[in-house]
């Protein structure tokens, strides 16, 4: 069996890629990526034999059709706006895959993925990803779910790589059509704005407790569809990420790092 | 999962409606990513 993995070079990606050569029996695993030496670096430290590279052009639709097929399994780790168009691929060559983040219109493509007997995961990751597991796991041990709120932080940058400044600067666009469904409650979304619904939560001790705020998110998308909650009553899903995660130790010395507000900003005056 | 078989479903599906519990927390486990789980019992 063969396993494709695109922009599996990436600052996200190559954890997948590196991942796929500790736990899987795949007899090649190919690296498609658009940085060709990100891939002879990446595969020059994982050594593993079995991993290949090959150039790749993620705007070439037809080049996809052409490739997919050769494979068992397509991981797709490009930024967020190749989603649809990797998942309509995939559907297309009747090829398994599964995406690292999510795009709501690529549950569109449902139907025509299930005729040809195939399947297809988008968001995939820690979240979206961990996080529906997470609360798929808490369903199955509570007699009834009312209300689900996902919250998550990291004690790395926010935005280490291009493809998630993008996102986390998307998240926070002020006029994103998106915010008007930031909250699912009652049957319904509700409008929530940059930074609201700040909120405590305790996370993992490297993090300690941190104020969380709303931000659009896949999991807000995907649970309510699921059933999770299940309940009509009080079904609430809210999405919060942390943002005064500032600083951290360097060299001794404390320096800010990711200020949520700068995104802020640059994104207002877009 | 979805190579091996594991993973039963048809479609384009979210993960949690895709991929099994248990076996899912344990691949994690097995590349020691655990999941700390705190139950607090309110009585009604």
């Amino acid at each position: 069996m063969r396993a494709l993995v695109l922009g599996g070079a990436g600052a996200v990606c190559k954890e997948a890629t590196r991942d796929l050569a500790l736990t899987s029996d795949f007899e090649e695993i190919i690296v498609a990526d658009g940085n060709p030496a990100a891939v002879e670096g990446l595969l020059a430290e994982i050594g593993d034999r079995r991993l290949k590279p090959h150039s790749f052009d993620a705007d070439d639709y037809d080049a996809m059709l052409r490739l997919f097929p050769q494979f068992q399994l397509v991981v797709n780790g490009l930024p967020f706006r190749y989603d649809v168009i990797v998942n309509r691929a995939c559907v297309e060559a009747g090829v398994n895959g599964l995406d690292l983040s999510s795009l709501d219109e690529q549950f569109g493509l449902h139907e025509a993925a299930s005729a040809k007997g195939m399947i297809f995961v988008p968001g995939v990751g820690a979240t979206p990803g961990v996080t529906n597991m997470m609360v798929a796991k808490a369903a199955e041990q509570l007699d009834r779910l009312d209300t689900v709120e996902v919250a998550f932080a990291a004690f790395r940058s926010l935005a280490p790589a291009p493809g998630l400044l993008t996102t986390t600067l998307w998240e926070f666009d002020p006029e994103e059509e998106a915010r008007q469904q930031v909250v699912f409650e009652d049957g319904a979304w509700t409008y929530s704005p940059p930074l609201s619904g700040g909120k405590r939560f305790r996370f993992h001790d490297l993090i300690g407790e941190q104020a969380a705020y709303y931000v659009p998110h896949d999991e807000a998308y995907t649970l309510p569809r699921s059933r999770l909650p299940a309940s009509g009553r009080a079904g609430g899903c809210s999405i919060a990420i942390a943002t005064n995660i500032r600083r951290r130790r360097n060299g001794g010395a404390n320096r800010p790092t990711t200020r949520m507000w700068d995104c802020r900003s640059r994104s207002a005056r877009r | 999962m979805i190579a091996r078989g594991e993973v039963k479903g048809h479609g384009v599906l979210p993960p949690e409606r895709a991929f099994p519990v248990a076996p899912f927390f344990q691949a994690l486990a097995d590349r020691g990513i655990t999941v700390e789980e705190t139950v607090e019992e309110f009585s009604a």
